[in-house]
């Protein structure tokens, strides 16, 4: 493992994250009922709206979770990194060293 | 439906630019293309957490496609549903119009009322009535079509939000994947509707959809009074090779099952499609009606030149033993000789407008393998009255497929004339009638055609038998006899220089260059002062002459 490819992805994943937050498409959805006051299409943008939230929501949650969890893996990685180079310090030099 | 009231608050702007927000959406989400790529986890990381990670990215990208597919598809919907409520608008607005240049009101509620109040006489009553029914007709297309623009976008909403299947591919394939989804079914024609709603309907449609029904559905539209002319000619000129293949299945069946009668039948009918396709090869003609569901015979109607937009129509029906195989080549000749006449003589003493002219074999005209059928004999009204309705319902669709109405003349010959007559005896619009060798136009009073006065003409050859069997048969009484009909010579004479020849016999009318067609060229031209008037009375005429109380 490369912590820093493990870094980058992360970032570029906050990147889309950040992208699909900006949109705020169910909150686009009210300008039908406004237009079409008391059709079946003004009803039919509130579900719509509604599901939008809820699944936007869930997106922006689990794309947190991914990059949340890449940090963490490429932490631990360098934490266990790091003990592994400690201990081969400790080691001392190699048989036949100088 | 919705009401006038509520369609006319809706905002198709503000759909319109809801629907341009929603591309920019679209294009937003298949931008972070590269984003979404590069977050998945790097092929440097190779452990077991690596295929996990790699698992929920998948999800999450294949999430994020669905979304682009959702919104694009409500980006797609949202702009059809724009455009089709622009159109409602519009056909209101043209209704209200109608509505205000005829004298007529119409309220918030869509109620239609008539500021002319007190009408006495019964063909101005009727005139309104009809000009009523249009408006009211277009104005119940218009909300039919807006409720179906609601309708379809509802429908793209609703199944947003139950979830689009993006792909797993690239999210601009998601959002194509999307826009296809977005695009409306198309709404069927109104089943039963006048030829007013037939045109409103099919005014409502995009051209994409106008063009789905021709592709996909030209069956709909191909016979359908109220279609304009050039979408029926593309629907029914698609529709020859199906009706082929379905007569020529039935012929090998019939064939097999030794039913000769019907295998003779379903053999005419493929003449007659073999005698439409030769005939419009010839160019410059719509094919306005093809239908095989007759009980003998094929049934067509073909037009030359552009009934949609030509100043002046005329509209024949011919008579005993036509049939579509055996006669449309040479009426459609006839047709193409007659407009030539008509145009010259428009040029030269009219307004200068073009002419077109159709050819109607739009029944099951009686044959004389049918004489000694009471329900199809010549002898009856049967035929002509079963033809009568559909002349009529076509007279009326000419107007209805365009913005102006022409010039119409109906052309009537013979047992056609009959025909003629019966169809003119409801309200069609028709300007001039011209009977020709007839046997009798349905009734013995001129008054009960719905034709202006002074503008019904008949002519009658030398020697035509036919045309003075009128007192023998239900026809009516012979129409040299009836007043308020225009007698038009068919005898040799000059006119303007130009000589012409005589007629003789019963089909000898539109022969080129004899008065007689030089009349009736005259009339379709709306030159009537050009025509050579002449009562051609023979032995025959004494004989079918009426006893004045039998009528």
């Amino acid at each position: 493992m490369v912590p820093a490819d493990l870094a980058a992805a992360a970032t570029r994943l906050e990147e889309a994250r950040d992208g699909v937050a900006s949109l705020r498409t169910d909150a686009d959805l009210a300008a039908v009922a406004a237009a079409l006051k008391g059709s079946d299409s003004a009803r039919a943008a509130d579900e719509l709206a509604a599901a939008w939230r809820r699944r936007l929501r869930a997106w922006d949650t689990a794309a947190q979770r991914q990059i949340e969890a890449m940090g963490v893996t490429a932490k631990a990685y360098e934490v266990q990194d790091g003990e592994g180079a400690a201990t081969y310090a400790r080691l001392g030099p190699a048989p036949g060293g100088r | 439906m919705a009401t006038l009231s509520q369609v006319r608050s809706w905002q198709p702007e503000a759909l319109g630019l809801l629907a341009d927000t929603m591309v920019q959406r679209r294009r937003t989400l298949v931008a972070l293309q590269d984003e979404i790529d590069d977050g998945a986890p790097p092929p440097t990381w190779a452990a077991d957490s690596a295929v996990a990670a790699a698992a929920s990215h998948t999800a999450l990208r294949e999430d994020l496609a669905d979304l682009v597919a959702e919104v694009a598809q409500v980006a797609a919907a949202l702009d059809t549903a724009a455009d089709a409520l622009t159109r409602a608008h519009g056909e209101l607005d043209e209704a209200a119009s109608v509505a205000g240049a005829n004298g007529f009101t119409v309220s918030a509620t869509g109620r239609v009322t008539d500021a002319r109040d007190a009408l006495t006489d019964a063909q101005e009553i009727a005139d309104r009535r009809a000009v009523r029914d249009e408006i009211v007709d277009r104005i119940e297309q218009a909300l039919r079509n807006a409720d179906h623009a609601d309708a379809s976008l509802a429908a793209a909403l609703r199944s947003a939000a139950r979830g689009v299947d993006g792909g797993t591919a690239t999210l601009a394939q998601a959002a194509a994947t999307g826009t296809t989804g977005g695009q409306r079914e198309v709404l069927p024609p109104p089943p039963g509707g006048s030829d007013h709603d037939q045109n409103s309907w099919w005014e409502g449609l995009t051209e994409a959809e106008q063009a789905e029904v021709i592709g996909e559905h030209p069956e709909w539209i191909g016979n359908v009074d109220g279609i304009p002319a050039w979408a029926r000619d593309e629907a029914n000129r698609a529709l020859i090779g199906d009706y082929r293949s379905d007569l020529t299945d039935r012929l090998a069946a019939a064939r097999e099952a030794g039913d000769d009668g019907l295998a003779r039948t379903l053999t005419e009918k493929l003449d007659g499609l073999d005698a439409v396709e030769d005939t419009l090869e010839l160019g410059n003609r719509h094919l306005l009606l093809l239908d095989i569901t007759g009980t003998d015979q094929l049934m067509a109607a073909i037009a030359y030149g552009d009934v949609d937009t030509a100043d002046h129509v005329a509209v024949f029906t011919p008579g005993f033993t036509t049939t579509v195989a055996g006669s449309m080549a040479g009426y459609d000749n006839q047709m193409a000789d007659l407009v030539e006449q008509s145009a010259a003589q428009a040029e030269k003493y009219g307004d200068g407008g073009t002419v077109a002219a159709v050819a109607w074999l739009g029944y099951e005209a009686p044959q004389w393998d049918n004489v000694l059928d009471p329900g199809s004999s010549v002898a009856t009204r049967g035929p002509a009255e079963a033809g009568a309705g559909n002349l009529a319902a076509f007279y009326n669709g000419l107007d209805a497929a365009r913005d102006s109405d022409p010039h119409l003349t109906a052309l009537g010959h013979s047992y056609g004339s009959l025909t003629t007559g019966l169809a003119l005896q409801e309200q069609t619009g028709v300007d001039d009638a011209i009977l020709y060798g007839s046997p009798g136009i349905g009734t013995s009073h001129v008054e009960d055609l719905d034709v202006p006065d002074g503008h019904v003409y008949r002519l009658e050859a030398r020697r035509d038998a036919v045309a003075d069997v009128g007192a023998l048969g239900p026809f009516g009484i012979d129409p040299s006899h009836l007043d308020g009909i225009t007698g038009l010579s068919t005898e040799a004479g000059s006119v303007g220089g130009n000589s012409y020849g005589e007629s003789v016999g019963h089909n000898d009318y539109l022969t080129e260059g004899s008065m007689s067609q030089h009349n009736m060229a005259s009339i379709i031209a709306g030159a009537p002062e050009q025509t050579v008037e002449g009562d051609t009375r023979g032995f025959g005429d004494i004989l079918s002459w009426p006893l004045p109380w039998t009528y």
